[in-house]
């Protein structure tokens, strides 16, 4: 009832976003938005790209032991919301041996990783993570 | 100018696994009882409203049957959905329509079946609450998952504990043990909660709601109709406040509190003039033992960061600054999405009315009560604010 793949097509689209965590960036004020926007909140349709830093800071996060059918495999998974130079981004914290180490504030830096395969002969998703830079 | 606006009749169904109806038989038990309770009949009702959020069952457009089978197929329905506030946002339309003189009587029900599909899909389902393409879809978030990112924030700022948490659903489950309509009728220990499986770190499984079948509905009317009508005991509905929020959970300010309680409780405190120490008893939205937390402080009971002290303490049980959920709360009654903001109004009616069975009716000076309703992660929020 709510399986739904994400087309090829629509997955290529976001590669830029997926892959190197790129943003846009408003060129009249300089408001950064990740996901993009069409529109700014100043009410220009003018942005740049605009790339997310890749060391942040770990604002909270959640091991879950129940995950929806397609990440079993990963069990546990580690999500955590990172901010990126005032920009916030959720995703899944890995090599981490010793979740209980993890904390709010400590720093992380984005790894780029296989996310999951869609369905039995679907695309192979790949994506940004985040992983401790302090041996957790 | 809005007119006055009295509830006058409630009914909630028992909730629970209800393999047994289907869901306007389920919907009817929760009519039956409301019309019964205002000595009305169908024919008194000049409109319904639908609330049923419909995410986890096979009747994808549940308010014409629910109606039909109700009895008011030529009334209405309006069919409204604000994910686990449905409830409310259903009685927030309703109340708009009597209040504006649109219609002097209205119904408001609110409806759902969760198990018709298994744990997996529904878990898959609450993982969704926020934004699909951005979140669920890479990576693998849950609806617990979520509210525990708000409890290892509120953990880690504040220093609130696990066993402040359990302490929220062992409150929960004294009071669901003795409420005849709850899922889960019995007492737990602090330790049982601790103990329980881990779903999301720091949520175990005795920190979260669980999946329920239920109905609850309410009549309201205006005050020239309750008048007419020869209504002795109105609950008077004095304000009703709503916001929301960001469908991302990375556009939030901060994840120690919601911003859509906090907007929704200074809408209805202002509207009706009354203070949060005014507030006896509250029916709060506890889907988890943290949002319980959380709630304390956004509603104004107590300053931010200080509700797991609030718990501690015994603040918010019979004795303390307020009763908070004494129906047993989401956790211990149950949690049936779309109808868990009018069994919030079933409860509080009834508190206010003194009719509840011994041990968990509130002491009242002022009858003044809230209900606080939460959809998804603080996406929507209303606060009710009722008065006898």
């Amino acid at each position: 009832m709510v399986d739904q793949r994400l087309s090829i097509p629509r997955y290529w689209r976001r590669m830029p976003q997926y892959y190197r965590l790129e943003g846009v960036q408003c060129a009249k004020c300089g408001r950064i938005y990740y996901p993009p926007r069409a529109v700014c909140e100043c009410g220009s349709r003018e942005f740049k790209p605009y790339q997310l830093p890749t060391v942040g800071k770990l604002i909270n996060y959640t091991i879950l032991y129940s995950v929806p059918a397609e990440f079993e495999k990963m069990k546990p998974l580690i999500i955590g919301v990172v901010d990126l130079g005032g920009i916030k981004v959720v995703g899944q914290i890995v090599d981490c041996m010793n979740p209980e180490k993890l904390n709010p504030g400590m720093e992380v830096e984005v790894v780029f990783r296989m996310v999951k395969m869609d369905g039995t002969y679907g695309l192979i998703n790949y994506g940004y993570k985040f992983r401790p830079i302090e041996n957790c | 100018m809005f007119r006055k606006v009295g509830i006058i009749g409630v009914g909630q169904s028992v909730f629970g696994v209800r393999g047994d109806v289907t869901i306007q038989e389920l919907a009817w038990e929760a009519v039956k009882e409301a019309l019964e309770d205002a000595g009305l009949t169908q024919r008194d009702i000049e409109i319904s409203i639908v609330g049923s959020a419909g995410t986890r069952t096979y009747e994808l457009y549940p308010a014409v049957p629910v109606n039909e089978y109700s009895g008011f197929s030529e009334k209405g329905p309006i069919r409204v959905e604000a994910a686990c506030a449905t409830g409310s946002a259903a009685l927030a339309v309703a109340y708009n329509m009597v209040a504006s003189g649109f219609v002097d009587v209205a119904l408001a029900i609110g409806v759902e079946k969760m198990n018709e599909v298994d744990t997996a899909t529904s878990l898959a389902v609450g993982g969704r609450g926020g934004n699909y393409l951005w979140e669920y879809h890479f990576y693998g978030t849950t609806f617990p998952g979520y509210y525990a990112l708000y409890a290892t924030a509120h953990m880690a700022k504040f220093g609130t504990t696990e066993e402040q948490l359990a302490l929220v659903r062992v409150k929960n489950q004294k009071y669901a043990a003795k409420n005849p309509k709850a899922q889960f009728q019995f007492e737990v220990t602090v330790d049982d909660v601790l103990k329980s499986r881990p779903v999301a770190w720091p949520l175990k499984l005795y920190d979260c709601s669980a999946i329920t079948d239920g109905a609850a509905a309410a009549v309201i009317a205006s005050e020239d109709a309750i008048k007419n009508l020869h209504i002795d005991t109105p609950v008077w509905i004095e304000a009703i406040g709503y916001a929301s929020d960001t469908a991302n959970i990375t556009k939030r300010e901060d994840y120690v509190g919601l911003k859509a309680t906090r907007l929704a409780a200074q809408m209805a405190y202002k509207k009706s003039h009354i203070e949060p120490k005014d507030v006896e008893v509250a029916e709060v939205h506890d889907c988890f033992t943290i949002a319980e937390i959380m709630a304390y402080e956004d509603l104004g009971f107590v300053e931010k960061g200080k509700g797991g002290k609030f718990i501690e303490e015994g603040q918010s049980d019979i004795g303390g600054k307020v009763a908070v959920n004494l129906s047993g709360g989401l956790l211990g009654k149950g949690h049936p999405l779309g109808a868990t903001g009018l069994a919030m109004i079933y409860e509080l009616v009834k508190q206010l009315r003194e009719e509840r069975e011994r041990g968990r009716q509130a002491p009242l000076k002022k009858y003044i009560a809230l209900a606080h309703n939460i959809g998804g992660t603080g996406h929507y929020g209303y606060v009710t604010i009722l008065r006898r």
